[in-house]
């Protein structure tokens, strides 16, 4: 069995990293709508990206668009994998 | 790290909530352009049925075939992106490709053989008829894909159902700016997050 990830298993960033993975390989979801579909704050928002970013499961990129600042979020090839061994460990250990 | 079976239960299901809202945005997202283009085809027509009744049966043809175009023309951009994103499979896309033409041939049979069951309709009726068919599907659709397009074919249905029983003389402009715009706006509501 694997090995669980204390990084992705708090529960915010456990539901960022759940949204993120259901996006496509080439898919990036904006930083307002990802804090819509969380229900969470721009602070805390900001926490929780900087910590998965640090680990290098994400990837955040920001352009202007029109006149306004865009900020866009996707999984890394890294997050998605690190994502899918910590649901198989957590899938593991109802069945173990 | 210590996890138990009961945070991994909720974790698991914390997940899945997520990945299946993630599917309801998506089909939202998808079907709002849909709404938005058949709210205008509806507009445009039925205004245009107020005011020239007479060039009713030409209108509602050039805005049906011209509705279906630009659908035909969403459906090729929407598998575009797909596979821009990378979550396009040639395999899905054809058996949705044959799904939709399949929906689309036994759409055409039910309306072909309602007309041949029912007779001549006049045209607040045949307008009614065809606009609550439409309204019921968008219902269906959203039992199955979420609650917000549930919603707005009920709006359209209650629009329709009301216009027709208590709005005689303009129905059709009460059909344009109920029925029409509701699926308008309803396109970016579905947009929201």
């Amino acid at each position: 069995m694997s090995e669980p990830n204390d990084i992705i298993h708090q529960s915010t960033r456990l539901r960022m990293m759940a949204t993120l993975n259901a996006l496509g390989a080439r898919e990036m979801l904006e930083f307002s709508r990802l804090k819509a579909v969380l229900g969470i704050s721009d602070g805390n928002m900001s926490t929780h990206l900087a910590t998965l970013e640090k680990a290098g499961y994400i990837q955040i990129s920001k352009d202007i668009v029109g006149k306004k600042p865009r900020t866009q979020i996707a999984l890394t090839k890294e997050g998605r994998r690190a994502f899918q061994d910590h649901v198989s460990y957590l899938r593991g250990l109802l069945e173990a | 790290m210590n996890i138990s079976r009961q945070d991994a239960a909720q974790a698991l299901a914390s997940v899945e909530i997520a990945d299946r809202r993630m599917d309801t945005l998506r089909a939202y997202r998808d079907a709002a352009p849909f709404l938005q283009l058949w709210g205008a085809v509806w507009f445009i027509a039925n205004a245009v049925t107020e005011f020239w009744p007479r060039q009713l049966s030409a209108v509602w043809l050039l805005a049906t075939v011209i509705g279906s175009v630009v659908t035909a023309g969403i459906i090729v951009l929407h598998a575009r992106r797909r596979k821009r994103l990378g979550l396009y499979s040639a395999e899905k896309g054809r058996r949705i490709g044959r799904g939709f033409m399949m929906v689309g041939i036994t759409i055409l049979a039910y309306f072909v053989s309602m007309h041949l069951v029912l007779g001549h309709l006049d045209a607040r009726q045949s307008n009614a008829f065809t606009s609550l068919f439409w309204a019921f599907t968008y219902m269906t659709a959203g039992a199955w894909l979420g609650a917000r397009l549930f919603l707005t074919g009920a709006v359209a249905v209650v629009a329709i159902v009301a216009g027709y029983l208590y709005i005689h003389e303009h129905f059709a402009l009460w059909m344009a700016f109920s029925a029409g715009g509701s699926l308008m706006l309803a396109g970016f509501w579905l947009r929201r997050p």
